[in-house]
Order: structure tokens, then sequence, then C-alpha cells
């Protein structure tokens, strides 16, 4: 009798045993970190050990910090030139690659894809030899067609190093999100099309009123995907720029200087206002999102 | 043979009952609790009675050799001397930067802090921060007075690794800077480089060696490394006048008028008629190109970089040669430090004493040094071994020039650099107003008028770190 009732037990609490696994990692490594470091942005420390409250002063120091506002700066230019390009070509390459017009298209599908799974330290290591200054293959290939030598410091320039920081996050992300346009193509209904033709419709029309109305959720979704994930850049441009925040800081985003704040100026406290800085700033557009409408199909 | 497993448990009489969710989770709990219990009984690796973390190859490979049959390397010396194993660990810089903030946080000793560990210059800063009684770092001043080091190693070397009195770490070198050039290609163009004392001097002879070349089919060649957004060119120039940008103080000197004056001077050295330099290559070692073709054919060379172009760029063996640095007004250093590294004793290090001692072979020893000449040409901070004849000798690199010895005069005349929690922000500070300083020049500014530009850029950076300091300071 006892031992049914023991099984009994069992059969009641091994579920929660199971998943417990689960939910104690998911509270050491998430919440109490989070937890942590919402309170460690209302203190000045110097490493782990020593702490003093300062209340809000952190957020205060943040609105007159020249270097943080450079880091916005910079993360702010980077999403915008980012998907501004990323969305129409990764969009216009899914078109393309749906074409039955096209041959080889699972083969160019992957091809394009493939970039996404190399990761980005790998591109950024790779696009510093491409593009560099002297020897570099953008270079070289300039050069050919000037018919002289080009020495463009694509890496070491302020400006020019965003637009590079620009370009080898295009070579990376472009065929991912010509993955998720590609689905959406797909789902489209062909009778519309069809409909569409018999109407008259051309093939701007066709796209404007069917094809955009038609992907629209993963439009959007990818949009505020992509605004998320490129305000939180980090490797890419850590590792472009030889382990640095670039040229005249160019390549300086709010999670690299969160970075350079934390672990090598050891200010664990205006680093985690950095952080909370970011959350707000990235709930901030999601919610302009949402009240212009958006998101309400994402 | 299909595998079956009987998951039916027999209860007496009364009733069957399975493990009700299903046969694969439960062969998945077998299979975890059998590999749990091998990994935990497993024989543990016996560990070293000493540990250092290093984050260079080359260091490692000095003190544990490059595995070489038969080989005799420094940690199998120790081991006969005292009896003592050494385990040396190759980690990355900032993995241990990461791994020694979360050992002080923990200030206890279980098992993972290392003995020793070596620290790069553009981090030891902020092990600095917090008040002096709870830097991690134990105080070596009363180790070194005892064993009489203090006296014999470079003054300006253990200031670097010093903070409000205490020294926290023993070098492991000097980095005196040197510059060198492609002799070939200057003896070509009929310009005796050597001959220039002063900084402006040197701009002239290099402009007449771009005038050559300009005329003889290489337009693009440039006779000097200039960095256009980074300050490591500047810093150099203001340690050669005596200014380090943040005292021990926390007082900021980036502003001062000379800085003014020399930040104008390596503008007008990038751009403008009187350009003669260009931006090196980025990336690692890529520098060594820019040498081997000849797009740039003067280098700032400290003794570290010295190893790179010897392994890397051996085409270039017997064309180069070495010079001071030109200095700016009577009374500056023709040398000044770039880079450095120094080993350290976690507090909560096991035994402090074993691990002095360690220290002391690896950093200090004759026979250290002798073995780390093998892998690179760093001088080492101890003042008695610079007199080994091993430094008068000709250097068939620089055509049979005695580097050893222009290196340790140098070194004899290095000024003092200094780390604080604040140094690497005010270089970050004058990262952006280098490039500032910059545009300026390409919007066509110079002489005073560039001068006093460059002033007021540093004027407000200055501020802008005096701000920071203010803020970031844990102690009145």
């Amino acid at each position: 009798m006892m031992r049914a009732t023991l099984w009994k037990l069992q059969a009641r609490y091994s579920p929660y045993l199971f998943v417990s696994p689960f939910v104690i990692l998911f509270c050491t490594f998430l919440i109490y970190p989070l937890g942590r470091s919402f309170m460690l942005g209302f203190y000045k420390t110097a490493g782990p050990r020593n702490q003093l409250f300062i209340g809000f002063d952190n957020y205060k120091f943040l609105f007159q910090d020249v270097l943080f506002w450079v880091a916005v700066g910079n993360t702010t230019l980077y999403v915008i030139m980012f998907l501004s390009i990323q969305i129409p070509l990764s969009l216009g390459l899914a078109i393309l690659l749906n074409s039955t017009l096209v041959h080889a298209r699972s083969f160019f599908r992957f091809a394009f894809f493939s970039t996404h799974l190399v990761g980005q330290v790998f591109v950024a290591v790779m696009f510093a030899q491409i593009l560099s200054v002297r020897g570099g293959l953008v270079n070289g290939l300039l050069s050919l067609v000037v018919g002289h030598t080009v020495q463009i410091n694509w890496i070491g320039d302020p400006y020019l190093a965003r637009v590079s920081l620009v370009i080898a996050s295009l070579w990376l992300s472009v065929g991912f999100a010509m993955i998720y346009f590609l689905a959406a193509l797909q789902a489209v209904d062909q009778d519309l099309y069809e409909a569409a033709e018999v109407d008259g419709a051309g093939k701007w029309s066709r796209f404007i009123h069917i094809t955009i109305p038609g992907i629209k959720p993963v439009l959007l979704f990818m949009i505020l995907v992509g605004i998320i994930g490129a305000f939180q850049l980090f490797e890419l441009p850590w590792v472009l720029f030889q382990q640095s925040t670039g040229p005249a800081n160019a390549g300086l985003t709010i999670v690299s200087y969160l970075y350079v704040t934390a672990f090598q100026g050891g200010d664990l406290g205006y680093a985690s206002s950095i952080g909370w800085m970011l959350v707000l700033i990235v709930l901030m557009i999601v919610g302009t999102f949402r009240v212009f409408g958006f998101g309400r199909d994402v | 043979m299909s595998l079956r497993v009987s998951v039916t448990i027999a209860l007496g009489e009364e009733a069957d009952v399975s493990f009700h969710l299903g046969k694969p989770i439960l062969v998945m709990i077998v299979l975890a609790a059998i590999s749990g219990l091998i990994i935990a009984y497993r024989p543990a690796p016996k560990a070293a009675d000493l540990t250092v973390w290093v984050f260079a190859d080359s260091h490692a490979r000095t003190y544990r050799g490059d595995g070489t049959p038969g080989e005799h390397t420094l940690v199998d010396r120790y081991k006969e001397m005292t009896g003592q194993t050494v385990q040396v660990k190759l980690v990355n810089a900032q993995a241990i930067n990461l791994r020694m903030n979360a050992i002080f946080d923990r200030n206890t000793n279980d098992g993972e802090v290392p003995d020793l560990c070596e620290v790069e210059i553009g981090s030891v800063g902020r092990y600095f921060r917090p008040p002096l009684k709870d830097v991690g770092w134990l105080p070596l001043n009363d180790m070194l007075d005892k064993s009489g080091w203090r006296d014999k190693i470079i003054a300006s070397r253990l200031a670097t690794w010093s903070s409000r009195g205490k020294i926290f770490g023993i070098p492991h070198d000097v980095h005196p800077t040197s510059l060198v050039y492609r002799a070939d290609l200057f003896k070509e163009a009929n310009v005796d480089l050597e001959s220039a004392k002063t900084w402006p001097e040197f701009q002239q002879k290099c402009l007449q060696f771009q005038t050559y070349w300009r005329e003889h089919g290489h337009p693009n060649r440039r006779a000097i490394e200039v960095q256009t957004a980074s300050s490591d060119n500047l810093i150099i120039m203001m340690m050669q006048q005596h200014i380090n940008p943040v005292d021990d103080q926390n007082k900021v000197y980036i502003n001062d008028p000379r800085v003014a004056k020399t930040l104008a001077f390596c503008v007008e050295c990038a751009v403008g008629p009187n350009a003669i330099g260009a931006d090196i290559t980025p990336g690692p070692s890529m520098f060594m190109r820019d040498l081997a073709r000849g797009d740039i054919c003067v280098f700032f060379m400290p003794d570290w970089r010295n190893g790179y172009i010897k392994r890397g760029c051996p085409e270039v063996a017997g064309k180069m040669r070495m010079m001071p640095l030109p200095i700016f007004n009577p009374g500056d250093a023709r040398t000044a430090s770039w880079g450095g590294t120094m080993v350290g004793i976690p507090k909560m290090a096991k035994d402090p004493q074993a691990s002095f001692k360690l220290a002391e072979f690896l950093y200090l020893s004759k026979e250290a040094i002798a073995a780390r000449r093998k892998t690179d040409d760093i001088l080492p901070p101890v003042k008695a071994m610079w007199n080994d004849p091993e430094y008068q000798e000709p250097d068939p690199f620089y055509g049979g020039q005695r580097v050893g010895a222009l290196y340790v005069e140098l070194a004899r005349e290095l000024p003092p650099r200094l780390v604080t929690p604040f140094t690497s922000i005010a270089l970050a500070t004058l990262n952006r107003v280098v490039h500032d300083a910059m545009e300026l020049g390409k919007e066509g500014h110079s002489g005073i008028d560039l001068e006093q530009r460059c002033q007021k850029l540093l004027d407000e950076a200055a501020e802008d770190v005096h701000k920071r300091i203010e803020f970031g300071k844990l102690e009145g």
C-alpha cells in the first residue's frame, strides 16, 4: 500500500522535478543577474566588492556622457543604414529566387543563406582582410577599374569604418532575412495574383497591393528583430576594429561601451546603467511600433 | 537484437506500475546517472604545485618550451631547483581580466586562483580603482626590498605597476621605443635620416625622401607610420616630453600647451603639403606587409615589435637601420615606452612567498632572461643584465648595427609611464581628439592657427576627462 502511494506521489511530482533544472538555471543565470544588474545601476562600483549607493547618479551622468552619446549616435546610424539596405535587398533577392525564371534556385538560396552560418567573428576577420588599405581585395579591384593604385582606408577612416561595418553586416545577414521573405512569399495566395492580372494590374501594382500586404507580418517582424539585433551590435565591430572601439570611436556601439566600461574600466555599476538604458531605448522603439499600429500583426 | 528495457516494476502481487513518463525518458535518466558517476569518480589530473597564467604565447613558450622532445625548459629547471612543479597556462588577456575580477570578488582561494598572473599594461589601471586595501594584487614592496630587487629593477618601470606608493607587479620588460627604417630605400634617395635630431628636422628629411620616390615612380610611398585616428604615436611623443596623460594624483595633463604643439605637428605630418606619413594597414602584424613592400618605410619600434618584424618580415633582413626617436626640445628623452607586462601575486594565492620565488626565477633570473632571448628581443628590467655582452653584438637584420646596445642606451633615459584607473579614459578621449585635429588639418588649418584649435580641442577633452575622474572616484 505504502509503495503504491509513493508511486502516485512520483507520478504527480516528477514533472516538477524534471522542469526544476531549467527553472533553477533560468533563475540563476537570467532572473538573478537581471535583478542584480538593475540594482547595480544605482551603485558606483570599483570591482564587484566596492560599492557605493548613489541613487540615480549613474543615469544622470549618462545624459552628459559624450562617449555614451557617441555610442548611441553610432548605433542609431548603423541601425538606419543597415535596415534601409538589408530589408529591400533581402526582399528583392527573395522575389528573384522565388521566380520560376531563375535556374538552380535551391543552390542560390543556399549560397545566399550560407553566409549566415559562419558567424560574426569569422566575417569580421575576413572583411578586415578584404577591406585592407593596401593589398585588400576591394582596393585591388578598384585599382584595376580606375587604372591606378587606390588606397582607400576602409577600416582606418572613421567615416568609411562605419560604411565597412554596414557592408560586413549586410553580407552576413541578407541571406538570413531572404529566407524569411521567401517563406512569406510562398504563403501568398497565387489566386490573388491571377485575379489581379486578369483585372489588368501591372507588376508594380501587384507588388504593392498583393505582395506587400501578404508578407506584411513577416516584413514587420524582420524590421523589429533587425532593430533589436542591430542595437545589440558588439562582436562584429569589436573584432573588425581589432578589439577596440575603432578609429576615433567610430566603432563604439552601446554594447561595446558597456563592455569597455564594465570589463576594461571595472565600473559594473555604470555599465549596468548603460545596459538598462539600452533596454529602455529598445522598448521605446518597440512601443512606438505598437502605438502606430505597425506591430499588431507581428 | 532490439534493445528492450523492462520498465515494468512488480510491486508484490498488488499491481504492476510502469514508469509513467515512458521508456525514452527512463533511458535518458539511466544514461545521465551513469555519465554523472563516471565523471564524478574519474581520476583527477594531478595539480601542479604552482600555476602561472600568461596571456602571450611567446611568454608561455619561454617558460614551458615549445614541446620539442628532450627540451629542458625553465619549468623543468625550477623543479630541479626547488622540487616544485609549475603549470604555465596560456589564457586570453581579456579572459584573464574577467577571471581575476571574479577571483578578487570571491576573495577566497577555492583552488582556481593562480599563484602568479601576468597583466598587460592596458588592463592594469582598472585593478587600481578600489581603495588601496581592496586592490586584489599583493603589494610587493617588502618582498622587493628584502630581496634587493627594488634597486636592481629600473625605477621608471616599477612606477608603471604602482599605485599610491604600493608596487603591485614585477615588470617583465622595459619596452624602449626607437625608429626603424628601410635603410636601402633612404640610401637610394640619398637621405641621411639619422642626422635628424629633432622632429621638425626629421619631417624635412622625410619630405626629401618622398619627393625622390615620387619622381622615381612611387607616388604612394610614405615615409613614416602616422596614426590619424588613434593616439599611440601622440602618447609616445608626450612621454618623450615627460608628460603622462594622467598622473598618480589624477591630475590631467592632456591639455598641456606642449601637447597641443605636438598634436599640431602630428596633424601636419599626416595631412597637408608637409605630410610625411600614412596609417599602417590595420590588422594584426599587417604593418609588416607595408614595410616589406616599402609602402611605409619608418616605424616606431618598441623591442617587442622588433621580434615580430624579424620573424614575419625576413625579406628586409640586412636592409634595416634603427635610430633613437628625434626630440622636440632639449631635455626630452629620445625614447618612450610602448606596451608592457607585469606579473602579480593575487592576495589570496596559497603561498605568496613561493609565488614570489617563482616570479624571481621566471622574470629576473639570468637563466630566464637567456631563455627569453631565444624567443624575442625584449630587454629585461634588471639594469645589471644590460651589461651582458650579448647586447653589444652586431645584428645582421640591421646590417650589423648593434641594436641591443642602442635599446640599452635608450632604456637608461626612459621616462616613467604612469598608469591609473583613468588612463584608459584619457587615451580613449585622445583618440577622438586626434581624429578631430586631423579633420582640422584636412580643412586647411596649419601653423599657429592649427595649434590654437588643437589647444581648444584638448581643453574640452581635458574637461571631459576631469569630469569622468571626479564621477568615477570612489575615494575622496
